[in-house]
């Protein structure tokens, strides 16, 4: 099964966030709940966490780069 | 000079107006908790914490939520000697207040024969395109432009939100600033020092000599965007941001629209009565001899936000939709153009429509 990590709105006023790294590389295992990558947004700058456990397989925005809420950044790979 | 975003501008803004003068006071709604950042240290300051331990809770004061309560007792401060900012959040819930704004805030200088002033700062943001539902997402400036006595501003930039805002603590009049969340993120070089930009004095984002597009608010940056991709194509859009509503920099419009003879207006509010309504019309009033085609407005259509992401996402003005409007204006009217005719020109009056 393929979950699309999509970019949450954490806040009201949060229309984008900026990937400030990724704690993961492609082909990790990852587990549901744990930190996948640094978030800025607007106000803060947030842990984004597995929706899912399993590999992460594809990175589709990479760290430095912005993107919309609820953009797919990530794909995580599980049985 | 430093990066700022527009949320970080308006917190450097704040603080800058209360350490310069102590007769500025910092209310609303969780403004102790620095709940909207805009009332906290910023990145580079963290280690002065927030404006309640900066100045005090004398100066930095939450309020129970009634809009009504907040803007009477931030004009009656006002009158008396203080120099209020008002933090009401959402845009939104300036509704709830709608008799003080109007009745009070507005005719109070007039009806006291200049006895009283009000010197007082009302702040509310627009949550639009965010999918924060109908009760949030309103643009409401020009209901209020239609109330002598209030002055409007709408800060697109970062530069210009912590330059037109200390103006705005500085005058005399109610001043509301309505800003856009959209616009929150965006950063730009931002000076460290004190200064102001004064009200009716309008910016020129972008020189051009085809057609003339008057951005507001968080539209600025979508005709911006517009203007550099028809400068691709051949199209010298001018972009004129007017940062003020009231007042209202009409020359600056009427002056640009002379030498392009085309305008487009843009902006996230509504389109009947909305700025660019009245926007057209100065210009129709003053500059008909030199329009070479009609007056396009882009705005959100006369209808309830949608909190579908999707469904709202289609309302607001775009950089296609602004694109759309510059090309039928520029295809209208094959004059000869003073300047000679841009290429471009020419070929848009043979493309399909």
């Amino acid at each position: 099964m393929r979950t699309e990590v999509l970019l949450p709105q954490w806040g009201m006023g949060m229309s984008e966030g900026t990937v400030v790294g990724w704690l993961k590389k492609v082909g990790d295992e990852v587990t549901e709940d744990e930190p996948l990558a640094e978030i800025e947004a607007e106000k803060v700058t947030e842990t984004l966490e597995a929706p899912e456990t399993g590999k992460l397989v594809e990175i589709l925005v990479e760290a430095g780069e912005t993107a919309k809420v609820r953009t797919v950044l990530a794909i995580i790979e599980s049985e | 000079m430093t990066q700022m975003t527009y949320i970080g501008a308006i917190g450097a803004a704040q603080r800058e107006a209360l350490t310069a003068d102590e007769r500025v006071v910092v209310i609303g709604e969780d403004v102790e908790a620095n709940v909207y950042g805009t009332t906290g240290a910023s990145r580079q300051r963290a280690e002065e914490g927030d404006f309640v331990q900066m100045f005090g809770k004398n100066r930095v004061r939450n309020t129970p939520i009634s809009e009504e309560v907040i803007a009477g007792a931030a004009i009656g401060a006002a009158m008396t000697g203080l120099r209020p900012i008002v933090d009401l959040s959402y845009s939104s819930f300036l509704y709830l207040a709608m008799d003080q704004f109007v009745n009070q805030a507005a005719k109070s200088r007039y009806m006291f024969g200049g006895q009283a002033s009000i010197p007082v700062v009302f702040r509310s943001a627009m949550f639009y395109s965010l999918n924060a539902g109908a009760h949030h997402a309103d643009r409401p400036y020009p209901m209020f432009m239609n109330v002598p006595g209030l002055k409007v501003i709408t800060p697109a930039s970062p530069a210009d939100a912590k330059g037109l805002l200390l103006s705005a603590v500085e005058s005399d009049d109610p001043v509301l600033c309505f800003e856009a969340v959209p616009l929150w993120g965006t950063k730009e070089e931002v000076s460290e020092e004190e200064y102001r930009i004064p009200f009716g004095v309008a910016r020129t984002v972008r020189e051009g000599g085809d057609v003339t597009i008057v951005a507001i608010s968080g539209s600025v940056m979508d005709a911006v965007a517009a203007a550099d991709e028809l400068a691709e194509e051949g199209i010298s859009a001018e972009v004129i941001d007017p940062r003020t509503l009231v007042p209202l920099d009409s020359e600056a419009i009427v002056k640009s629209v002379e030498k392009t003879g085309r305008l487009v207006i843009a902006e996230p509010a509504h389109r009947t009565c909305g700025a660019a309504a009245e926007i057209s019309a100065i210009v129709a009033e003053e500059a008909i001899h030199a329009l070479r085609g009609p007056i396009l407005r882009v705005t959100a259509p006369d209808m309830q936000i949608p909190f579908s992401p999707v469904l709202e996402s289609l309302l607001y003005p775009t950089k296609e939709k602004i694109l759309d409007a510059v090309r039928r204006v520029c295809g209208e009217a094959p004059q000869e153009k003073r300047s000679g005719e841009p290429k471009a020109y020419a070929d848009a009056k043979d493309a399909p429509q």
